[in-house]
């Protein structure tokens, strides 16, 4: 059921043979014991090797298990964005959403905040950036709007979907349209 | 030697893995993504981006956003290849001075292999951090139908990212490789890899064996212009539609609304891979005249499915064709794999299942496969897999014959050896001073069924009331296979054991034999056992209550001693009908009846309550370690 070591056991080298000198066995011997520092050696290298790549993996393992529950919590944040979205979107056309009931508009305004101040809380922060340079770590850009002068040549003139960060790290990049200065 | 990094770099994305303590890892980039976008730019403020970072600026920078660029790799202007993708493509592709291709990038004109070598290098690096050490060495995988000058070209570009690369590998090949499908004889492999932009099949050949194998491509074919993405495009489509005979609006129109939409889609195609039917939900994607619009709609995998159905059958149709020019018939072929990540599609696995009349290979992420082959490909250049070192496992589990015939597992099967491990167990009787140790080995529930390894005894346990001596059992495995069993009293200090040369016993056909009859029996074994481990707790507890009640003496009224003895009884005549039912009845009734003891002492003698209510929480305890079985 088990592989077995198919080593053979060298034999015991004894001097008892006539014709074998005592200088012959003591080379004889010599060379086995060079062979078995060798062997020893990597052994002893490979079993180091072995409890050291242990030790790491133990490490690895806990980072990567802390990685993990970022990484889950990131996408739990993720999920909700678009929920967030929606409120903005439904607040966007301002004269449609002012003709709500006041009551209705302030209740509906109130979850937003609440949605916002939950993320917040758990250190996930929205950002515009608009005006600012554009910056692909930090945004994704889908327009280019010609612009007159050479200043505004890449800066963001509008967000159509605000990013967020998480504790620094962007969880999502804002979607902008960015000015394009064409020369002459 | 340092790793040695697999490298998968594809068409639209690109993804690594790299071979750590023998078992290949998929490595995330710096963005924390597991692959990288194969696309490289030259942003506006004149930095070179790579991956996601150049993906974001794509829309906006289209003429300085290199994407596709393994279309291009190794091809001379005027291939035809080169001439369509020209006319495909938003940057500038023009002739370079050797005759091959050049794309423009800022200022500048770079060839693909520079282009290629930016990735990598992005690659390189992010390994090297997530690691923490330099990587100098990789493995990197191409198109089983690239020619030699595609690979030299990928080779280059490599190199030129400051990468020996050890080896270019067909991407089937890594793919087998991943699967381990390399170390069987004589297979004929179909890798069927539907991804991102791309579709390639490849028929496979492994000749020889025992480590003298050679994996060979016998025939291969796809399409290079379709994907997963085309099926995105035809949902797009489709939803727009609908959307427009229910409102009258155009939304692909709109820039923001197509956004969404194409989020939505991808979102929906992965659920309907495990579900039937999904909701498309966009809220406020539009505003007509009367205020804002929303969308919401049902999509049926049977509606996705018809939407992809002529891609799939596409696929299927090359497929067809590639085994036929393989000399091969679909019948010869002997596994299937699948990789990218469109093949997650139910209607792929049916499909291909439906051509091969076999089950195809899907367990390994399809995104990420081929990067794994790689990675193993490596792993076996760095060479960490020394034959001294090799490690075994142990192909069944070992255990001993604990009270009522149940096998309890010590060492479970799969277990790297070598390795050593130990259980407390106790005796199952009163003044019990010896206990047989019964070695088995197998998968079966009860020990009779399993085979006996051998026995021996431990004598010299000091007498004690049952399920106080501790007797602590160590299997101990070496990296022979050689299985010691040590048994010790911790008491006493006594110890005995036995020494099992197991290499003689059990070949691998009686190995799978074993492991078949575990899976056949398993119902029926933990009834046996469930059966024997319900008389064991009522025995247990019977004898605990009979304990008590001497233990009491006249501190127990006579009322509760009559309840608590009446309850014993009908708890051994339950045990000795064996009818399972009413044992765990009697065994309820009697914890009852025995909780009475408790309160009923310390309404007589308050101070030596706390002794006994102690003693109470033991009430059906299951032991946790097994009672060996009296002799």
């Amino acid at each position: 059921m088990f592989k077995k070591d198919d080593k053979r056991e060298e034999e015991d080298i004894t001097l008892d043979e006539e014709e074998a000198s005592p200088k012959d066995a003591i080379q004889r011997l010599r060379g086995r014991l060079l062979r078995s520092e060798e062997e020893k050696k990597e052994y002893l290298d490979g079993w180091q090797r072995a409890r050291a790549e242990m030790q790491n993996f133990k490490k690895d393992l806990e980072k990567d298990s802390m990685r993990a529950r970022q990484a889950l919590k990131e996408g739990l944040f993720s999920d909700m964005l678009p929920v967030a979205d929606n409120f903005e979107l439904a607040f966007r056309n301002k004269e449609a959403w002012e003709k709500v009931d006041v009551n209705w508009r302030n209740g509906v305004e109130y979850i937003y905040k609440e949605l916002l101040s939950v993320l917040a809380s758990h250190g996930v922060t929205p950002f515009d950036d608009t005006g600012r340079e554009f910056d692909p770590a930090r945004h994704h850009s889908v327009e280019n709007i010609s612009v007159e002068e050479k200043k505004d040549n890449g800066k963001i003139l509008e967000v159509v979907q605000k990013g967020y960060e998480h504790n620094g790290k962007i969880l999502r990049p804002a979607q902008v349209k960015v000015g394009e200065y064409i020369k002459g | 030697m340092g790793k040695i990094l697999g490298i998968d770099l594809g068409t639209t994305n690109s993804a690594m893995a790299i071979v750590s303590g023998g078992e290949p890892k998929i490595i995330e980039n710096t963005e924390g993504v597991r692959t990288t976008p194969s696309i490289v730019a030259i942003g506006k403020s004149g930095d070179t981006l790579v991956g996601l970072l150049a993906k974001r600026q794509a829309v906006t920078n289209p003429k300085n956003t290199i994407y596709g660029i393994k279309r291009l790799i190794g091809h001379n202007f005027e291939d035809p290849i080169a001439q369509n993708e020209k006319g495909i493509v938003s940057y500038l592709i023009e002739k370079s001075e050797s005759g091959g291709v050049k794309v423009k990038m800022g200022e500048k004109f770079y060839r693909p292999e520079e282009v290629s070598a930016k990735i990598l290098q992005k690659l390189k690096k992010d390994a090297e951090e997530k690691l923490g050490e330099k990587i100098d060495e990789a493995v990197i995988t191409v198109p089983a139908y690239f020619s030699d000058s595609q690979r030299q070209a990928t080779k280059d570009a490599g190199e030129i990212a400051g990468l020996k690369v050890r080896r270019i590998i067909n991407e089937p090949t890594a793919a087998a490789l991943a699967y381990g499908l390399d170390k069987k004889k004589e297979e004929k492999i179909v890798v069927y890899d539907f991804g991102g932009g791309t579709f390639d099949v490849s028929v496979l050949d492994i000749a020889g064996g025992d480590g003298d194998q050679s994996i060979e491509v016998k025939a291969t074919d796809g399409d290079s212009h379709m994907g997963g993405e085309d099926i995105d495009q035809q949902i797009i489509k489709w939803i727009g539609g609908e959307y427009k005979k229910e409102s009258g609006i155009d939304i692909l129109k709109d820039e923001l609304a197509l956004q969404r939409l194409k989020e939505a889609a991808e979102k929906a195609k992965h659920e309907l891979s495990s579900t039937t039917e999904t909701e498309i939900n966009i809220p406020f994607v539009t505003s007509g005249a009367d205020g804002p619009k929303h969308l919401l709609m049902k999509f049926s995998r049977a509606k996705l499915e018809s939407l992809a159905s002529s891609y799939v059958e596409k696929s299927i149709e090359i497929t067809k064709r590639t085994v036929q020019a393989s000399g091969y018939t679909l019948a010869q072929i002997d596994e299937i794999i699948l990789v990218g990540g469109q093949t997650r599609m139910p209607l792929i696995t049916q499909k291909v299942k439906e051509l091969f009349g076999k089950e195809p290979n899907k367990s390994i992420n399809p995104d990420e496969v081929v990067a794994v082959g790689a990675a193993i490909q490596g792993g076996i250049f760095q060479g960490d897999v020394k034959d001294v070192l090799l490690l075994d496992v142990t192909p069944l589990s070992l255990g001993i014959e604990t009270l009522g015939g149940v096998a309890t597992k010590v060492i479970e099967r799969n277990t790297t050896i070598p390795v050593s491990k130990s259980q407390v167990f106790s005796t199952a009787g009163d003044n019990q001073t010896s206990v047989e140790i019964h070695v088995v080995q197998g998968e079966r529930g009860m020990a009779a069924d399993n085979k006996s390894l051998g026995r021996f005894i431990l004598e010299g346990i000091p007498p004690a009331p049952r399920g106080m001596p501790q007797v602590e059992v160590t299997f101990d495995i070496d990296a022979n296979g050689i299985v010691n069993v040590k048994a010790k009293d911790k008491t006493s200090g006594k110890e005995q054991s036995i020494r099992i040369e197991a290499r003689s016993s059990l070949s691998k056909e009686e190995i799978e034999k074993m492991k078949k009859d575990a899976e056949a029996h398993a119902d029926e074994d933990a009834k046996k056992r469930e059966a024997v481990e319900t008389k064991n707790i009522a025995e247990t507890l019977a004898y605990t209550a009979e304990k008590a009640l001497k233990d009491a003496g006249d501190k127990v009224p006579a009322d509760v001693k009559g309840n608590v003895e009446g309850a014993i009884k009908d708890a051994r005549d339950a045990i000795a009908k064996g009818d399972m039912e009413s044992i765990k009845k009697s065994t309820e009734k009697l914890s009852e009846a025995m909780q009475k003891i408790g309160p009923a002492m310390g309404a007589q003698g308050g101070e030596q309550s706390g002794r006994q209510e102690k003693k109470e929480d033991h009430k059906g305890d299951t032991p946790k370690d097994a009672d060996f079985k009296s002799e």
